[in-house]
């Protein structure tokens, strides 16, 4: 791999998925106002909120520090850092020599880790209570991610997704109950880590139930911005990897106008279809009292346990 | 500086055209425009080759190392080490620094009173060399506590944070909590409120005790053939010696 095209396809890349990434929550509320028949926001209604936040006056506590001002950048960062290491057009991510499932795990863990402790930095006890919630669902969303992602390591034999993803263009979809069983509980991971209703509400500032909304309530401006930006890049990745590890149909193996085209009409579908699904969850569910959460995360650790011992069968 | 070393090692430039530009934005300091053009100007040409650098050894795989600084006659130097995961975050942090230098740059020229800016283009270059140096005007304001008064004690404790996992986790950690009011005339009127929360330490007792237990009482009978005795000892190397001998040579 030389040097200039791995750079450019990685900028390319992240500035693609950083474009559409408010256009997928758009596109998941209008859905949902069409099922409960209301008319909705705007398809670019993230757009126009996102310019609006960068143009806003920053407002910051008087008590806060520089824990609270590095909180959305270094979210920021990690949530664009991740997008070079998954392959999204391409059976290859830009940059995948730099690490795999591992680096991917670990660089969301560190976003949260940074946006819960700018939380609590305010002495603002919604905050508190947030980055408190958020971590709890972290702790419990994390093993059941790491199971998933390690059933589906297993079937590639190797823990960078780029090769998992051509491993798995190279094999075609095989309907083995271990892959069905995995994809589903890490379906259960994207609806956790993406704020999505059963788990929490995105919709809402009631101060009892909410959880991410609680961490970032001091933020405002470019600061919020930053964080709004980086939550809808986070979910797009989520379905990203869920649509590529599983269906990686359509993947382009070639620089070919035609693989091209193909590959982007493929993914645009793969990532509506699971758009549609997590639409779907959230407009035919109540939010589930938090702490019934850990029995929904248990149910996708246990579908995760039950992928990778079907494995081995 | 000749093209062949500036490829082969662009770190030590980089860190040399972030000092130069400091020293550039301060001498320009009373002409604001120049500060800011040369101040963001020098920071993403170093914020560029910062990011290359990250770039190659990514692309390599080949951890770097270098000099930043050798002064021969002192012996000081100051050198670098740049592994792969490394070099990854200095050139995802390069490529959001060089949008924010941008950025940067039609921001201070409203934001900011002009004898201002040659101090705060000087600092966004040492700031960025160290982490994302975008600085704005900012609005300072209570935190918003619902119309009450926020304080020390008002904050959210450790204990609170990790109760959801306490609860959640409740059949290991078994929480107990006792709240007692103490009153002179009757608890009705408490003049006191007492609050003792604990929690079972169930690793401590079922996996660390056992194991130090067991290793403690293990030791305790091997004093048995540790009398203290340097005779003994003796002996014991000289047994050894001849079972050692007996048991690897025997077989031929």
């Amino acid at each position: 791999v030389s040097l200039v095209p791995s750079l450019g396809l990685a900028t390319l890349q992240a500035g693609v998925l950083l474009a559409v990434a408010p256009l997928l929550r758009g596109v998941i509320k209008k859905m949902k106002a069409a099922f409960q028949s209301r008319q909705g926001p705007p398809l670019l209604q993230g757009y126009y909120d996102l310019v609006k936040l960068l143009r806003k006056e920053p407002v910051r506590s008087e008590t806060a520090s520089w824990v609270f001002v590095a909180g959305p950048r270094l979210y920021f960062a990690t949530a664009v850092a991740a997008t070079t290491l998954v392959p999204v057009i391409f059976a290859a991510a830009p940059l995948e020599q730099a690490g795999g499932i591992l680096v991917l795990v670990g660089l969301f863990a560190l976003g949260r880790f940074a946006l819960a402790t700018a939380a609590l930095d305010t002495g603002s006890p919604f905050g508190g209570m947030g980055s408190s919630r958020e971590m709890t669902v972290g702790a419990l969303a994390e093993p059941a991610l790491m199971l998933g992602l390690f059933t589906v390591a297993l079937w590639g034999g190797s823990l960078n997704l780029g090769e998992l993803a051509r491993a798995t263009v190279l094999r075609g979809i095989s309907a083995h109950p271990s892959e069905l069983l995995a994809a589903a509980a890490l379906f259960v991971v994207l609806i956790a880590e993406a704020g999505r209703v059963p788990v929490d509400n995105p919709a809402t500032h009631l101060e009892l139930t909410m959880i991410h909304e609680a961490m970032v309530l001091e933020y405002t401006g470019p600061d919020l911005a930053l964080v709004e930006w980086a939550s809808a890049l986070k979910e797009l990745l989520f379905m990203t990897v869920l649509a590529n590890l599983f269906l990686p149909l359509g993947l382009a193996l070639s620089l070919s106008p035609i693989a091209l085209g193909l590959a982007v009409a493929f993914y645009a579908a793969k990532v509506f279809f699971l758009a549609v699904a997590v639409t779907l969850v959230e407009a035919t569910n109540a939010k589930l009292r938090f702490f019934r959460v850990p029995e929904l995360m248990a149910v996708s650790l246990g579908l995760g346990f039950l992928a990778l011992a079907i494995r081995f069968l | 500086m000749e093209g062949a070393t500036f490829l082969r090692d662009p770190v030590p430039v980089a860190f040399a055209v972030r000092l130069a530009t400091v020293a550039l934005s301060l001498a320009f300091a009373g002409r604001p425009r120049w500060c800011r053009g040369s101040a963001f100007a020098g920071s993403i040409v170093a914020s560029a080759l910062t990011g290359a650098a990250g770039a190659m050894v990514v692309l390599t795989g080949v951890p770097r190392q270098g000099m930043l600084l050798r002064h021969d006659a002192s012996g000081l130097s100051l050198g670098y080490t740049m592994a792969p995961l490394s070099a990854w975050f200095l050139l995802v942090l390069a490529m959001l620094a060089i949008p924010a230098a941008l950025y940067s740059v039609g921001y201070l020229s409203h934001a900011m009173s002009a004898g201002k800016t040659a101090f705060v283009a000087a600092g966004f270059n040492v700031l960025s060399a160290l982490f994302l140096g975008l600085r704005y005007a900012v609005r300072r304001a209570p935190t918003w506590a619902c119309g009450g008064q926020l304080s020390a004690r008002t904050e959210y404790t450790a204990t609170a944070f990790s109760k959801p996992l306490m609860m959640i986790f409740g059949a290991i950690y078994r929480p107990t909590r006792e709240v007692s009011r103490v009153g002179a005339v009757s608890p009705y009127f408490p003049s006191e409120v007492r609050y003792r929360a604990e929690i079972e330490p169930t690793f401590e007792r079922f996996v660390y005790g056992p194991l130090t237990r067991g290793v403690l009482g293990a030791a305790e009978r091997m004093k048995v053939i540790q009398a203290g005795s340097l005779h003994a000892y003796l002996a014991y190397v000289l047994l050894l010696g001849i079972g050692l001998l007996l048991w690897l040579g025997g077989g031929r």
